[in-house]
C-alpha cells in the first residue's frame, strides 16, 4: 500500500514537472551588458541599455533600414509640398497600449513635448527636430510640419527614438515623465523592472502591424555585466540570445550549440586630441600622432581583430564616407612621425595624459595606443577612470588625449556636424573652423542630395587633414545565440529588431 | 672536566632568549617556511629587472594568449604580455605598497598609541575614539572610499590602506604601553624624576616592540591583499603598470580561454599572504615572553 501510494506521489510529481516544461511559455530571454539606466522615457533618456526596451515599446512616423532609406512606420505616406513643409498620413488603426486610438493631435502633443525646453528632450536640436515651427493637425490622421529653416536630413532624424509618438494621457498621468510608464503603441508592453536584475515587456495584442507584431508572447532582459556570465548562461540554457565580447568568439567557434550573428557597427573608436591645449595645438604635433598609429595592430588587440580602420563617417554609412585608407595619415610612419614632432619643437618627445574608460575597447585602445607613441618619445600617462570621472571629462572638456567611442547615426549632419561643428554640445575639443561651419550649414540648407555629399567631403578632409582627432576603427558588434533562435538579422539602423524573430523550441 | 662541560653556557636551549631572532625563527619550521616565503618575494621585488624577461608593457602582436612555454614561461596575455615579467614586477609594487602602507599605519599608529597610552584622560579618550570611528568601518570600503576621493595612483592606495590599518597599531601601542607603566620599573624610572620622554623612548618603546613587529608582519599581508583587491576593483594602480590584483582582473574575461592568466598571479598572492601570515605567527611565538622559558 506504502509503495503503491509512493509511487503514486512520484508519478503525479513527474507529470506536473512535465506539464510544467510543456506549458513553457514562449519567451525570449535576452542577456545583455547593462542595465536600463533612469528608465524608459524615449524623449530623454539616451542609453544604449535602456534603447533596447524603448524600441520595443514606442514607434516613430517613420524609419530607415539597413540601407538608410526612409520607409514608413506610423506614416504610411508622406509628401513635401517645399522645402520646408512635410505632410504626413498616418495609419488608421494605431493604438496606445492604454487601447485608445492614436490620431494627429498625439504627434502633435509628442513634437510639442520634445521642443518644449523644460522636458529637456534630446530631438530638441537641429541635428533631430529641433528647427520645427509649427506642428498643425490638418485633420484626425493629417499632420503637417513646417520648419524654420531648410533640414535636408529631417526626414530620417524622425526614425530616431528621440521623437516616438507619446500617449498624451499616460505623460500628463505620471506628472510629465514616462521614466517608468509605458506611453508607446509598440510591439511590446512595458512589463516589470527589477533594477540590476532584469526588465520584462509584454507582447501587445492589438498592436497596427502585422508584419511587426510581437513573435513572443515577452521578452525578458537580464541585465549580466560580467561577459563570462553571459555566456555560461547561453551555454546551460538560461538565456537564449546574449550581447557578446569580441573575446568570446574564439570560444565559440567551430561550437554548433552556439550562432554567431553580427552587424557591422556605424560606431567608431578613437583618439581625440585636445586641440587648445599644448602640445596639441600644434598640427604637426597632431599629425606626429596619426603617423605613429599602427591602426591594425590596435585593431588585432582591443578588438580581437573584429572592427575594420576607419574615420569618423564609417563605411557603414555608404556613400557618405571618405576612403580613409587613402588619406596620407592613416599609413604608420615612424621616422616621418619623429621628423615632424622635432620640427614642431619636440626632437625628444614630451609627455601627456590619456583619459580612458567605460569600455574595454576604449581601454585597450588606450593601452596599444600608449605602447605606439612611445615609440616616437611620447610618454603617455593612461588613466583608466570610472565611469563618472569619465564623463565628466568629456563634458568638461578636460583632457589631453581622450578615447572615445561615438556613434556616427545615421547622417553626417550628426557624424560632422554634431562633433566637430563650431559650438556644438558634442564638439569636445573646442575645434572651430570657419570653413567647416560654412560648410555644415549649407549642407544642411541643401536639399540635393549630390550637393550635400560635396560639402560634407570637404569638411571632412578637412578636419582629417588637420588630424584634430586620430580614428582607429568602426566595430562589428556581435551577438550569441541559441541555435533555435531564427530570423534574427540585426542591422545598424536597428540593432534589436525581434519582428518576426522566433524561437524553434 | 665536569665542571668545565656544564660550564658551556654559550648555546644554552632553556635560555633562547639570547639568541639572535632571525636564528630562532629559522629553527622554527614554520618560521623557516615564512622567511623562505617572504625572501623570494623580496628578491623578485629587488631584482626584478634582471629577473623579467621581457618589458612588462611590451606587447608581442603574434604571441596572444599563448600558453606557459620556454620562451613564455608564464604565458601571455591577450596583448601578448610576458605573464612570468608582469608577476616579477607586481612582486615590486605588492612590497612597496605594503611596506608603505605599513610604514604609514604603524607610524601614527605608534604616535597615537603612545600618547594615549601614556598621558591617558581626556587626550586618550579622543585619540581612541576616532580610532574606533576608523576602525568600524569595512577596511577595504573605507580604503575604496579615500582612493575615490583622492583618485586613483599608487601613491593613494598606499595612503588609504595605510589609513585604514592605523587604528589597529595604536590599540596595540596603546594597551603595550598600559601595561608597562604599571609595571614597578616604571613607577621607578618615574620617582628618580626622569622625564616623561625619557621613559616613553627609553623604557616603554622597547617592550612595546614585540607585540609592535608582529602586528607590523601580520599588516604587512593585510596590505597586500587590500592592494590587490583595490587593483582587481580598478582602483589600484595605474595600467600598463601590472599588480597581481590587476592582472586577476584583466584575466577574467580569458579566463576559460587561457586559465594561466589566472592562476599565476593568484599563486603569487596566495604565497605572499601565507607567507607573511606564517611569518608573523613564528613570529609572535618567538617574541612572546611567556613562552621564552
Amino acid at each position: 500500500m506504502k509503495k503503491l501510494f509512493a509511487l503514486a506521489l512520484a508519478l503525479v510529481m513527474a507529470l506536473s514537472l512535465l506539464s510544467g516544461a510543456m506549458a513553457e511559455e514562449n519567451v525570449l530571454r535576452y542577456g545583455v551588458d547593462a542595465d536600463a539606466a533612469g528608465g524608459f522615457d524615449p524623449h530623454t533618456i539616451s542609453a544604449v541599455a535602456s534603447m533596447r526596451m524603448i524600441g520595443q515599446m514606442y514607434n516613430t512616423l517613420v524609419d530607415v533600414d539597413e540601407n538608410l532609406n526612409v520607409i514608413p512606420e506610423l506614416a504610411t505616406s508622406w509628401e513635401q509640398p517645399d522645402d520646408t513643409t512635410y505632410i504626413f498620413h498616418l495609419a488608421d488603426n494605431v493604438t496606445f497600449h492604454s487601447g485608445r486610438r492614436m490620431t494627429a493631435e498625439d504627434v502633435k502633443y509628442s513634437f510639442e513635448r520634445i521642443l518644449d525646453p523644460a522636458v529637456g528632450a534630446l530631438g530638441n536640436s537641429s541635428s533631430y527636430v529641433g528647427d520645427i515651427d509649427t506642428v498643425e493637425a490638418v485633420d484626425e490622421l493629417t499632420v503637417k510640419i513646417t520648419l524654420k529653416n531648410i533640414n535636408a536630413p529631417f526626414l530620417a532624424n524622425l526614425s530616431s527614438s528621440y521623437c516616438s509618438i507619446v500617449d498624451k494621457d499616460v505623460v500628463e498621468a505620471n506628472d510629465g515623465s514616462l521614466l517608468l510608464a509605458d506611453g508607446g503603441t509598440g510591439p511590446y508592453t512595458l512589463g516589470e523592472w527589477v533594477p540590476d536584475n532584469h526588465v520584462t515587456v509584454n507582447a501587445y495584442a492589438d498592436y497596427f502591424d502585422e508584419a511587426g507584431k510581437a513573435s513572443f508572447d515577452a521578452i525578458e532582459f537580464y541585465v549580466m555585466t560580467d561577459a563570462s556570465a553571459r555566456l555560461a548562461a547561453l551555454r546551460t540554457g538560461a538565456v537564449d540570445l546574449i550581447v557578446a565580447d569580441t573575446a568570446m568568439l574564439d570560444l565559440v567557434e567551430g561550437d554548433d550549440s552556439i550562432q554567431v550573428v553580427s552587424y557591422q557597427s556605424r560606431n567608431y573608436t578613437g583618439l581625440f586630441l585636445n586641440v587648445n591645449r599644448a602640445p596639441f595645438d600644434n598640427p604637426l604635433v597632431r599629425q606626429a600622432v596619426n603617423l605613429a598609429l599602427d591602426r591594425e595592430e590596435i585593431i588585432e588587440f582591443a578588438f580581437n581583430g573584429k572592427a575594420t580602420v576607419s574615420g569618423f563617417v564609417p563605411a557603414s554609412l555608404g556613400h557618405w564616407a571618405v576612403d580613409v585608407t587613402e588619406n596620407e595619415y592613416y599609413t604608420q610612419n615612424i621616422e616621418k612621425a619623429k621628423q615632424l614632432l622635432a620640427e614642431a619643437g619636440y626632437p625628444n618627445g614630451f609627455e601627456t595624459n590619456i583619459i580612458v574608460g567605460l569600455l574595454d575597447s576604449i581601454r585597450d585602445t588606450g593601452l596599444v595606443v600608449e605602447q605606439q607613441l612611445s615609440e616616437i618619445g611620447i610618454k603617455v600617462n593612461v588613466q583608466d577612470v570610472e565611469r563618472g570621472q569619465y564623463l565628466d571629462a568629456w563634458n568638461g572638456h578636460d583632457f589631453d588625449i581622450m578615447v572615445c567611442q561615438n556613434g556616427a547615426g545615421s547622417d553626417p549632419s550628426r557624424a560632422v556636424a554634431f562633433f566637430f561643428k563650431t559650438g556644438s554640445s558634442a564638439n569636445i575639443q573646442d575645434y572651430s573652423n570657419a570653413r567647416v561651419d560654412e560648410l555644415c550649414e549649407l549642407a544642411v540648407a541643401t536639399s540635393d542630395a549630390a550637393v550635400r555629399e560635396e560639402y560634407y567631403k570637404e569638411a571632412i578632409n578637412i578636419i582629417l587633414d588637420d588630424c584634430i582627432v586620430a580614428i582607429v576603427a568602426s566595430p562589428q558588434e556581435y551577438f550569441l545565440a541559441s541555435p533555435a533562435l531564427q530570423g534574427f538579422a540585426p542591422n545598424a539602423s536597428n540593432a534589436n529588431n525581434f519582428a518576426g524573430v522566433t524561437l524553434a523550441k | 672536566m665536569k665542571l668545565l662541560k656544564t660550564n658551556r653556557p654559550v648555546k644554552n636551549r632553556a635560555l633562547p632568549g639570547n639568541e639572535s631572532l632571525l636564528r630562532q625563527l629559522w629553527n622554527d619550521p614554520m618560521g623557516r617556511a615564512g622567511m623562505i616565503g617572504v625572501g623570494i618575494v623580496i628578491l623578485m621585488a629587488i631584482f626584478a629587472p634582471w629577473i623579467a624577461r621581457y618589458d612588462v608593457a611590451k606587447m608581442h602582436a603574434k604571441d596572444k594568449l599563448i600558453s606557459p612555454c620556454a620562451a613564455y614561461w608564464f604565458g601571455t596575455d591577450n596583448f601578448g604580455r610576458d605573464v612570468f615579467s608582469r608577476i616579477v614586477y607586481g612582486a615590486r609594487v605588492s612590497l612597496v605598497v605594503g611596506i608603505v602602507a605599513v610604514g604609514i599605519a604603524a607610524g601614527f599608529g605608534y604616535l597615537f598609541g603612545m600618547i594615549a597610552g601614556f598621558f591617558e584622560g581626556r587626550t586618550e579618550t579622543v585619540i581612541m575614539m576616532v580610532m574606533d570611528v576608523i576602525f568600524a568601518f569595512p577596511s577595504i570600503l573605507l580604503a575604496l572610499f579615500i582612493v575615490a576621493a583622492l583618485g586613483p595612483s599608487i601613491v593613494n592606495t598606499m595612503i588609504a590602506i595605510g589609513i585604514v590599518n592605523i587604528p589597529v597599531f595604536a590599540r596595540t601601542v596603546r594597551a603595550s604601553v598600559k601595561t608597562v607603566k604599571s609595571t614597578d620599573y616604571s613607577a621607578n624610572a618615574r620617582s628618580i624624576g626622569l622625564k616623561k620622554m625619557k621613559i616613553l623612548f627609553k623604557h616603554v618603546t622597547p617592550n612595546v616592540m614585540a607585540p609592535f613587529t608582529v602586528q607590523a608582519t601580520l599588516a604587512l599581508s593585510g596590505a597586500i591583499l587590500t592592494e590587490a583587491s583595490m587593483s582587481f576593483l580598478g582602483l589600484g594602480i595605474q595600467p600598463p603598470n601590472p599588480s597581481w590584483g590587476s592582472m586577476l582582473s584583466d584575466a577574467r574575461k580569458f579566463m576559460e580561454r587561457a586559465p594561466w592568466l589566472v592562476i599565476f598571479p593568484a599563486l603569487f598572492i596566495i604565497m605572499t599572504i601565507l607567507s607573511f601570515n606564517i611569518l608573523g605567527d613564528a613570529l609572535r611565538d618567538v617574541l612572546d615572553p611567556k613562552l621564552k622559558l
